[in-house]
């Protein structure tokens, strides 16, 4: 009999907390608008200023970036790094990556690593 | 009674385990790269069966999808489908630099007329597809293979 009380008070209590965590939001969106007008993040400046530099070479000609060239799109956000970066030699030590395709050639389960020196 | 379903559930798991550790290894790939004067390298790691078809991918140094086309072959035999590169996926390779790959690949791949391929392309440089091609033998292991551009040599170890 305890044990049922018990496991309906876990019950109970997770689904609360289920129920609080579906609610959680960001800060971000609890500011209102105008609180969020006077703000400027620093990083949006900064992804400002590379926006433009990115599209410039030495003399003035566009680059890699250029979307006519390379088809490329206008937004970095989900890029790894920017501009001619993206072709530079930012080599992380070590990355070690999530699951590799199911291709067939990989055994399930492992993780491949990879280190530039 | 219970100690017999115990051994029973050991014996499984262990006959289900085994074969694949046995038809599993670990092989490094090292790729290092000339002294090309120019940004980081692309490279698209692939492999081919005897027939020249397209089998997967292994690796793609570079993450920006829109530079793939320049990986010729590899686009090619693929149509730039970034669901082939998923958790394979590393940063582009620059020059003078070296790149360590460890991956765990099905014993299979060796000996069976299988192809490595890596293509490479840099940026306002020329593409070079096809750049490194090496059978994958067990007798190849340690081997240097000379790139024809912008690889200086390349090297698997199992």
């Amino acid at each position: 009999m305890i044990d049922r009380r018990l496991l309906l008070a876990a019950v109970a209590g997770t689904a609360i907390l289920a129920a609080f965590a579906s609610q959680a939001l960001p800060l971000d969106a609890l500011r209102c608008n105008g609180t969020r007008n006077d703000i400027v993040k620093a990083d949006y400046r900064e992804h400002e200023s590379k926006g433009d530099r990115r599209h410039r070479d030495e003399d003035g000609r566009y680059t890699a970036n250029d979307r006519g060239r390379y088809g490329g799109d206008d937004d970095d956000d989900d890029d790894e790094d920017e501009g001619r970066a993206a072709y530079g030699d930012r080599g992380a030590p070590v990355q070690q990556n999530t699951n590799p395709p199911g291709n067939g050639l990989f055994t399930p389960g492992s993780k491949p690593r990879a280190q530039t020196n | 009674m219970r100690i017999k379903s115990l051994l029973a559930v050991l014996a499984i798991t262990t006959t289900l385990t085994v074969p694949g550790l046995a038809l599993a290894s670990e092989v490094t790939f090292t790729t290092n790269m000339r002294s090309y004067g120019g940004d980081g390298a692309y490279l698209a790691y692939y492999v081919t069966d005897a027939q020249g078809k397209y089998v997967g991918s292994l690796w793609m140094a570079g993450g920006k999808a829109r530079y793939y086309e320049h990986l010729s072959g590899w686009y090619r035999a693929t149509g730039g489908d970034t669901g082939e590169i998923n958790g394979i996926t590393g940063a582009s390779v620059g020059s003078g630099r070296s790149l360590k790959i460890t991956l765990d690949l099905a014993d299979t791949l060796f000996d069976a007329g299988y192809e490595l391929h890596i293509d490479s392309a840099v940026e306002d440089m020329r593409d070079s597809p096809n750049e490194v091609v090496v059978p994958l033998t067990s007798a190849g292991s340690g081997q240097a293979a000379t790139g024809s551009r912008y690889v200086a040599d390349f090297t698997y170890t199992r």
